[in-house]
């Protein structure tokens, strides 16, 4: 409730401000805070959480003001036409130049961007045809919707507030939806994520351009409201001020992206003014990178939150997951597959870690239905093989067919979207989700709503409903009661229980269970058992590799025995235990021993 | 002179450009390899190295005490900003990381232009005398010095990460820190003594370069980040092929800067690097999807 | 017989595993000291803890030193050395700076000369290896792998030498060799505290053993008596010794 508070106390001052400005302080460090703001949002959603840092949006800032000023200027185009051509314009060219980088890891994207920076900043100097070079472009059209020409400081300003305060409810929104959620999954682990049917690069690649499209729509307003265009707000310089803007304020918050930039350009026209004064010099007072420079050193180290993080404790204005109850629905039936056939089929798997071969000419089948277990040794090669089947590794060598479809070379989250589901030996779980939004990344990928839509808020209803799905799955496993705890929190056992419960939901054909009992008690392993016969009995193929080995006797209709990398002996339970090999493997040779 | 004079004279100053970025490049490799850090400020011990020698002339110092004062005290600066601003945050995320290295950039950045001011500087050339030609391309004798000094650096780089233990064992960190562990090495000093080195070379890179082009307080950016093009290219991980790649990537922006449009040319550059970053990823994806597949290990 | 290393009540976690929780073992000096037991018994992560690796509560007294807390760099100093899971080698460096490097705590001490003896001697000890002292670690074959990182573990000259799952994924003949190395490590009075899964191999080669489970020690003894304990089959294949 008080955070309600405050955001009306901040819109009415937001509201009296051109009233209360006068004389000596003009309304236009006021229209630039809200400019950059727009800028800083996009960024703090960028960085702050799709947790990629991006040194190059004064270029997209660039880009959308020199396509909106060019088409009025020269094509003739209405302004309103003109912003939004500079909106999709940058995000356009941000998607090109993201979407294949993000397939690289971290700081790619960085340098990425910078150089990009740069590029546009020269190409823009030079093409002096249609830029007008250095010295710019002057007499752009003021914005005008029909007849009526938007002009002066005040029409600006509450333009621009008015559409900061939009984009903060775009993002706010967005960060709350389904597209949120998955974001913030994939900061957390991105395998995980990936396995759950979530495609990183896709992702940050659209976060990208969504940055880019605020970062376009403040560069068109600036043409506008000033009238002219020259490349020197545009250099990379500027890509640099932004970022510490953003972190200042708390690069995960989004009040933190206004309340950074507020601060940092008060603090530097703060600058520009007494400290020529102070130091008695005529020299402009870029003194000002040095005091940015330690600032951001200082925010990074003592308050990495940010601004508003610190505040909003302070303040108390942490308002906590609202608790409204969620009533389960019961996930579905029953789902009717052909027992007996062939679900998954591997052949001559082989995987070469440099001059080690962890798996060599692995070849099995799993038929739909059947609970299949693979049992050996450590160090032979069972997680590997799984990593293969579920697309984390490329194999070296082999074949892994599902149903009637060769899947050996695709993404882990193509695989997922094919009814394949995972554990792992740790449980990937989202520390910092609740278990119940843990489940519900299960259903991510059932869900329909778009990046578009999140933003505007129309996913809420299909949230609501999956909420109550993901309740359901939960109740099934015994784990409602705690289903706002915090996933981290949780004790391991329990932790891997809602691994499970995840992969559940997304309701695979076929359960891969990665060491499944490891770390649980003999009560937890017993549970265990139970459930993994339901799961069985409710459709879905199990296969699971274990090092408990009579676990694996009671459960497993079929048993694979790996040594070295590959099999050395396949069948029921019974046989496979008295098998000579088998417990030679286990316990050791008795000719090494001599 | 004809096309293929100019091509040889592009080519000569490409290469004379690229040891350049191979020094800073090195150095940033040095730093990720053993740190996992991303060195945004790198270029800034290059501007420090050279607006020190310039100083330390111009107050009276001898020629080579001034270059070798300089270069020593930009290897100084980079491990003890490794001491000061990285080892403290060593376990907090890359991110962070690289947003700290933003901040040592600025606040560098900020000291150099409070001590030494927007002005452009320059140093005379160790040797004076007339250009030399050899084969279709002049240089100058500066050119010489440039290529000559990078040449004994390396070398020197060269013994010591192969022959001397305490190379060896930096060698170690960057390939596996735990096992570097177990076996007694001091990984955190390695760390800062991978600073140091990387300061050093981004001195030495400043020095070289400013008889040829002025320096300036912000000249740092753009060399370190040429310099990262080289790096990345080659996956931040060797330093032999990261000097042969910032070679190439000299020639390049001085052949498309001279047949193009030297207007251009930090477009040409950086233009090649999206270029190149977008190869790595096309070329990752057919890889796999995991690049480390040591961590995918059982 | 003095002992050289003795822990007490040690528990030690592996992550959110809680993997070693009560340990108590000794060990004395020229004697080889096996811990054998099903995966996830957590063998691995008591190395590690002696090894400095993780944190550990209890107490660990090495030489008569409470070592408890000390960064790995400086136990490898005290004399004990670690040979770790999975090798650990640096792939990307010639097996003999594999072992120079193992010898990294005895440079400024030591001459060159000394140490390179020692890189002798063990490519000697290690018959394969010799002849590929400038081949890449990280191309050799695993059994070969292991017999590095075996070496470059003796390079550190420990008083105990740690081994965390030697025999993990080898084929058979390779094990026989690496069985045939620590006999005669053994012969020559090596200290050696020695994970492993293999328990036939583990007890063929050790003095005394320890069983664990659930991150306890369930059964102690000489080696040669456990071999013949029906107990130890059991905690492999089935039929738990201890109800958690």
């Amino acid at each position: 409730m008080t955070q309600r508070l405050w955001l009306l106390g901040f819109i009415v001052v937001l509201i009296i401000t051109p009233a209360l400005v006068t004389g000596r302080v003009s309304l236009s460090i006021f229209i630039f805070v809200g400019l950059f703001s727009l800028i800083v949002i996009g960024l703090t959603l960028l960085a702050g959480h799709a947790g990629q840092v991006s040194l190059g949006q004064a270029a997209f800032y660039g880009i959308g003001a020199y396509i909106s000023a060019i088409t009025t200027l020269r094509l003739g185009l209405p302004p309103v036409l003109g912003v939004m051509l500079a909106v999709t314009g940058a995000a356009f060219i941000a998607y090109l130049i993201g979407a294949p980088i993000f397939f690289l890891r971290g700081h790619f994207l960085v340098l990425g961007t910078l150089g990009l920076n740069i590029v546009v900043d020269v190409v823009i100097r030079n093409v002096q045809g249609l830029t007008g070079g250095p010295t710019g472009l002057t007499g752009i059209p003021p914005l005008s919707v029909g007849r009526t020409i938007i002009a002066g400081d005040r029409a600006y300003y509450y333009l621009i507030w008015t559409l900061v305060l939009v984009a903060l409810w775009l993002g706010r929104n967005l960060i709350h939806s389904r597209i949120g959620r998955a974001l913030a999954a994939i900061r957390a682990s991105e395998v995980a994520a990936a396995t759950l049917g979530i495609n990183p690069a896709f992702y940050k690649a659209r976060m990208l351009a969504l940055s880019a499209a605020f970062a376009g729509l403040a560069g068109a307003l600036y043409v506008h409201y000033l009238g002219f265009v020259s490349p020197s707000p545009f250099a990379f310089n500027f890509s640099i001020d932004l970022l510490v803007m953003s972190v200042l304020g708390g690069i995960a918050y989004l009040p933190g992206a206004v309340l950074g930039t507020a601060v940092l350009t008060v603090l530097r026209e703060v600058l520009r003014t007494i400290m020529p004064r102070l130091l008695g010099t005529g020299a402009s007072a870029e003194y000002e990178i040095v005091v940015f420079g330690l600032l951001l050193a200082l925010v990074v180290v003592l308050a990495p939150g940010g601004i508003w993080h610190w505040l909003a404790a302070v303040l108390r204005l942490d308002a906590g997951e609202s608790l409204s109850a969620v009533s389960p629905l019961p996930p579905p039936g029953r789902r009717v597959g052909e027992s007996g056939a062939t679900l998954l089929r591997v052949e001559k798997l082989q995987k070469r870690f440099g001059g080690i071969l962890a798996v060599r000419g692995l070849s099995f089948e799993v038929k739909q239905g059947e609970i299949y277990a693979i049992i050996g040794p450590n160090g032979a090669g069972k997680t590997t093989a799984f990593n293969l089947i579920s697309g984390v590794l490329r194999p070296t060598s082999g074949e892994i067919v599902l149903r009637d479809r060769i899947i050996t070379h695709l993404h882990p989250y193509d695989i997922a979207g094919l009814g394949v589901a995972r554990t792992f030996q740790t449980p990937q779980v989202f520390s910092d989700f609740t278990v119940l939004n843990n489940v519900m990344m299960g259903l991510h990928r059932s869900l329909r709503t778009g990046f578009l839509g999140a933003m505007f808020g129309l996913g809420r209803r299909e949230d609501a409903r999956a909420a109550s799905e993901a309740a359901g799955y939960l109740e099934r496993v015994g784990m409602l009661d705690r289903a706002m705890d915090r996933a981290g929190a949780l004790p391991f056992g329990a932790q891997r229980l809602l691994e499970l419960s995840r992969a559940l939901a997304t309701q695979p054909a076929l359960l891969l269970l990665d060491e499944p009992a490891s770390g649980l008690s003999t009560t937890e392993r017993r549970e265990l058992v139970h459930l993994i016969r339901q799961i069985r009995e409710s459709g879905v193929t199990v296969l699971l590799v274990e090092h408990d080995v009579s676990l694996v006797m009671g459960l497993a209709d079929r048993v694979l025995v790996l040594n070295y990398g590959e099999q050395i002996a396949e069948g029921t339970p019974a046989l496979v235990r008295a098998d000579p090999r088998v417990i030679g493997a286990y316990l050791g040779d008795d000719e090494v021993a001599s | 002179m004809s096309l293929s004079q100019q091509i040889a004279q592009f080519i000569a100053s490409g290469i004379i450009n690229g040891t350049i970025y191979a020094l800073l490049g090195l150095g940033l490799v040095a730093i990720h390899s053993v740190t996992r850090v991303v060195n945004v400020a790198q270029g800034e011990f290059a501007a420090f190295g050279a607006l020190l020698a310039v100083s330390l002339m111009a107050a009276g110092l001898p020629l080579p005490v001034s270059l070798v004062a300089a270069v020593a005290a930009a290897a100084l600066l980079g491990g003890g900003i490794h001491r000061a601003a990285i080892r403290p945050v060593r376990n907090a995320t890359p991110l962070v990381l690289l947003i700290i290295t933003i901040a040592v950039h600025l606040a560098l950045k900020g000291v150099l232009l409070l001590l030494w001011g927007t002005d452009p500087y320059t140093l005379r050339p160790f040797t004076v005398g007339p250009p030399i030609r050899i084969l279709s391309a002049v240089l100058t004798r500066q050119s010489l010095w440039v290529i000559s000094v990078t040449a004994v650096a390396l070398i020197v780089l060269y013994l010591f990460f192969t022959k001397t233990i305490r190379g060896k064992s930096l060698r170690a960190c960057a390939v596996n820190p735990t096992a570097a562990r177990l076996v007694g090495i001091r990984v955190e000093w390695m760390g800062t003594l991978a600073w140091t080195i990387a300061g050093g070379l981004g001195g030495l890179a400043g020095v070289l370069i400013t008889p040829l082009t002025l320096a300036t307080y912000d000249m740092g950016l753009i060399l370190g980040l040429k310099g990262f093009v080289g790096a990345v290219v080659v996956g931040m991980a060797s330093y032999p092929w990261t000097v042969v790649a910032c070679i190439l990537f000299g020639i390049v922006e001085s052949l498309g800067t001279g047949l193009i449009s030297s207007n251009y040319r930090d477009a040409i550059a950086f233009g090649a690097l999206i270029v190149v970053l977008l190869w790595r990823a096309i070329a990752t994806l057919r890889v796999g999807w995991i690049v480390s597949e040591e961590v995918a290990q059982e | 017989m003095t002992v050289l290393l003795q822990v007490e009540h040690l528990a030690a976690s592996y992550g959110p595993v809680q993997a070693v929780r009560d340990v108590s073992l000794t060990v004395a000096d020229n004697e080889v000291v096996a811990i054998i037991g099903p995966n996830g018994a957590g063998k691995t992560t008591l190395l590690s803890a002696l090894a400095g690796l993780v944190a550990a509560a209890g107490t660990i007294t090495f030489a008569g030193r409470h070592i408890d807390g000390i960064a790995p760099e400086n136990v490898v100093r005290l004399g004990m050395s670690l040979v770790p899971e999975r090798r650990q080698l640096f792939g990307s460096m010639s097996v003999r700076d594999n072992l120079l490097l193992g010898a990294y705590h005895r440079f400024g001490s030591e001459t060159g000369d000394a140490i390179e003896h020692d890189i002798h001697a063990v490519l000697e000890l290690f018959g394969v290896l010799n002849g590929r002292a400038g081949h890449r670690a990280g191309t050799l074959s695993g059994g070969m792998q292991q017999m590095l990182a075996i070496g470059r573990g003796l390079m550190a000259r420990p008083r105990l030498l740690l081994m965390d799952e030697p025999l993990l994924g080898l084929a058979p003949l390779v094990i026989k060799e690496i069985m045939r190395t620590l006999r005669e490590l053994r012969s020559r009075g090596q200290s050696i505290l020695i994970v492993e899964q293999n328990a036939k191999a583990a007890l063929a080669i050790a003095d005394r053993a320890y069983v664990m489970e659930g991150g306890r020690v369930v059964l102690a003894g000489k080696a040669a008596e456990l071999a013949e304990d029906p107990r130890v089959k059991a905690a492999y294949l089935g039929g738990h010794l201890e109800e958690r």
